[in-house]
């Protein structure tokens, strides 16, 4: 039997970004809000400190901040007819785990959807009829328009001090950002970042073809910031050990930069980390929720109750806790029907290498931050006409490359060996002079 | 439906015992708490890598530990500039990650049911690295002796075991009970992995890699540097403890 911890107005299930942003708002509204988080507790000072944060081995190569398979994983499919069988170690995706969830080791890549986006079904529908989309593709508007929420951007890029430079200002359109974005009420609150050799090289080539370079919206600040609740963030140095580390410096917008130091001394809140939520539980009716259990890292069972439960894991991790939970119908698609678990897409990301002539180009390709790079907006979402190509989406084009850690980053031309004394030739002669993945296309999967 | 939920529950708690148990760099934080009021901080509470220290194998036997020698320096040979595998420390980098936690598959879902599964859904077996170690060299001396009238491979000449190590890559050269092909490739992984990571780890020793490709390792601020463009990078590499000659006289 549970034991109960007393009641709260609010419980939250998983604390990165939304868990943080909920709880931040649900507490100045006067309610009691408690959060759990399934991982440990992670700040600068303690877990990626800038005397050993620079560590690909750890942190990149062996998912150091990443949740381990042994306390959670799934099974995995590609089609219907196989067998789904564990994922034993992690591949191309990577659950986060512990406060700050995926906020701690993100990019940082700040994009806001195109307005078309949010209306999806309709506008592809008006504009190339409704016999275009495939009969399997479900589609749907959000229900929610870029015009509602352009303030939350708005705010949300002021609470994290944003880099990048608008657009699109008020429906005027703005040399040198993304013409392709929705108006904004507002500029960035902090210019754009500094932009390394092999970045600006794909803004000029880009340029001169009649495309509208812009620099990409990072949450790695190019100088130093306030948001309004008085965090205070360092301008980002550049260092190259972004995407999967935690920052060091307090320059990238997360949970613990820009929220949980203000959040914390609020005395209606607190926050229990190694505690994993199993169940949402429910009243008689099956329709309300009254709380949830979760086990804590004793593997004692408790039960918290409260009058809101909000799921602010991770979309796999909120839809794994209803359906353990039997909470709404599962979604079966081959029947099409039910919700719980509908319409979940990821990304899809295409790269090429390019390799340089090093007695002309040193690129320095250790110098970057997470969100670096200079992109083009042409061929994302519906900026383009699909008519002829018989598909829908797209993605942005950039490069983006994200530093040269020389584990993954030493990479050598086609028809190199893959090892011995041509290999490591080749590894010298192009370090400096090669850009590798990150550039390329970042786009969305449609379901 | 019911029946497998539960059972789904009951095994996902012990599941998340056993890993809150085992984190791999024992992080800081592994019992439960409530954090309120103030965030937490206590004094010396980081959690640095340990280094790696020199001396025998720790996984390896003789044996073995002479074949990874000779063949980290046929995978990344020593030329007049940066020396090879072997005396960069990549045969120590890979002995000291399979008798650790990489080698323990420590943090990875390692539990039953087994079974062969298609190439997207990853490595479906109950062997780790370190009994694929393991069982690989053992498989490859043997048909090291068979091929080369009993000399293990660190006996052959140069070219000859450049010749071996071609074979074994076209899978030509067939390993007895074992992946030969999977096993070369793993390896040459592992090798050129310990060769570029942070000499904590065995390998680079004196940073020898980063120094070859001109890379300035673990600095943390290139905000003077990011927008002087085309132009070498002049400071040294450093690792995370360091440079030798800030040690050394």
């Amino acid at each position: 039997m549970a034991r109960r911890l007393p009641r709260k107005d609010v419980v939250i299930v998983g604390f990165g970004w939304t868990g943080a942003i909920m709880a931040n708002e649900l507490t100045d509204e006067g309610l009691e809000v408690i959060a759990f988080e399934r991982g440990p507790w992670r700040d600068a000072p303690t877990d990626f400190p800038p005397g050993y944060m620079q560590d690909e081995l750890r942190y990149r190569i062996r998912h150091e901040l990443f949740l381990r398979p042994d306390q959670l994983t799934f099974t995995f499919r590609n089609t219907m007819g196989q067998t789904a069988l564990p994922i034993r170690s992690w591949g191309a995706f990577m659950p986060p785990n512990g406060v700050g969830g995926g906020g701690v080791h993100w990019n940082a890549e700040m994009w806001r959807f195109l307005p078309s986006d949010f209306v999806l079904k309709t506008h592809l529908t008006e504009r190339y009829g409704a016999a275009f989309m495939p009969e399997d593709m479900t589609i749907q508007d959000w229900g929610v328009t870029y015009d509602e929420l352009e303030p939350h951007y708005d705010r949300f890029e002021y609470l994290c001090g944003t880099s990048g430079t608008a657009g699109n200002l008020n429906g005027k359109i703005m040399d040198g950002g993304n013409p392709f974005e929705g108006p904004r009420s507002r500029p960035y609150p902090t210019p754009a970042q500094a932009q390394p050799f092999s970045h600006t090289l794909f803004g000029k080539a880009a340029r001169e073809l009649g495309y509208k370079p812009f620099p990409q919206p990072s949450g790695n600040l190019s100088q130093a910031y306030q948001n309004p609740l008085g965090m205070r963030l360092g301008p980002c140095t550049y260092c190259g050990f972004c995407e999967w580390f935690g920052c060091a410096n307090y320059s990238k917008a997360t949970p613990q930069t820009t929220i949980l130091p203000y959040l914390i001394r609020k005395s209606n809140f607190s926050l229990r980390d190694n505690s994993e939520v199993i169940r949402i539980n429910v009243d008689r009716s099956g329709k309300r929720a009254t709380g949830v259990t979760f086990v804590d890292s004793s593997g004692e069972e408790w039960e918290q109750q409260a009058d809101l439960v909000i799921l602010s894991a991770y979309t796999m991790f909120n839809v794994q806790l209803l359906l353990h939970s039997q909470i709404g119908q599962p979604y079966d698609p081959a029947t099409n029907t039910g919700v719980v678990g509908r319409n979940y897409t990821h990304q899809t990301i295409s790269s090429v290498n390019g390799f340089f002539d090093n007695k002309k180009f040193n690129f320095n390709p250790f110098i970057a931050s997470g969100s670096i790079g200079m992109c083009i907006d042409e061929f994302n979402g519906d900026n383009f006409d699909h008519g002829p190509h018989g598909f829908v989406g797209g993605g942005y084009v950039g490069q983006v490359q994200t530093g040269a850690r020389p584990i993954e980053s030493t990479l050598v031309p086609p028809g190199t060996p893959s090892w011995g004394a041509e290999w490591k030739k080749a590894v010298k002669d192009n370090y400096l002079s090669t850009v590798k993945p990150g550039t390329g296309v970042h786009g969305s999967f449609y379901a | 439906m019911k029946q497998a939920t539960s059972t789904t529950i009951t095994l996902r708690r012990r599941v998340f015992l056993a890993g809150t148990a085992m984190l791999l760099f024992s992080a800081t934080t592994v019992k439960a708490a409530t954090i309120e009021g103030r965030l937490p901080w206590a004094p010396n509470a980081g959690n640095p890598p340990p280094p790696v220290k020199l001396g025998p194998w720790e996984f390896f036997n003789g044996d073995e530990g002479r074949a990874m020698e000779a063949l980290v320096d046929c995978i990344i040979p020593p030329d007049p500039e940066t020396p090879g595998g072997k005396d960069a420390g990549c045969a120590v980098f890979i002995d000291r990650q399979l008798a650790g936690p990489y080698g323990r598959q420590e943090g990875l879902y390692v539990r039953p049911p087994f079974q062969a599964g298609a190439k997207n859904q990853g490595h479906q077996s109950a062997n780790g690295p370190a009994q694929d170690y393991r069982e690989g060299l053992a498989a490859f001396d043997r048909a090291c002796k068979q091929r080369s009238n009993g000399k293990a491979f660190s006996e052959l000449s140069g070219d000859d075991k450049v010749a071996v190590l071609k074979a074994l890559e076209k899978g030509e050269l067939k390993l007895d009970g074992v992946d030969g092909k999977s096993f070369f490739t793993q390896l040459v992984k592992d090798v050129q992995m310990g060769f570029f990571a942070d000499p904590i780890y065995g390998g680079n020793r004196d940073l020898v890699a980063w120094k070859m490709i001109g890379y300035p390792g673990a600095r943390y601020n290139y905000l003077d540097w990011v927008s002087r463009h085309n132009e070498r990078f002049p400071l040294p590499p450093v690792g995370m403890t360091g440079n030798a000659q800030w040690t050394r006289s």
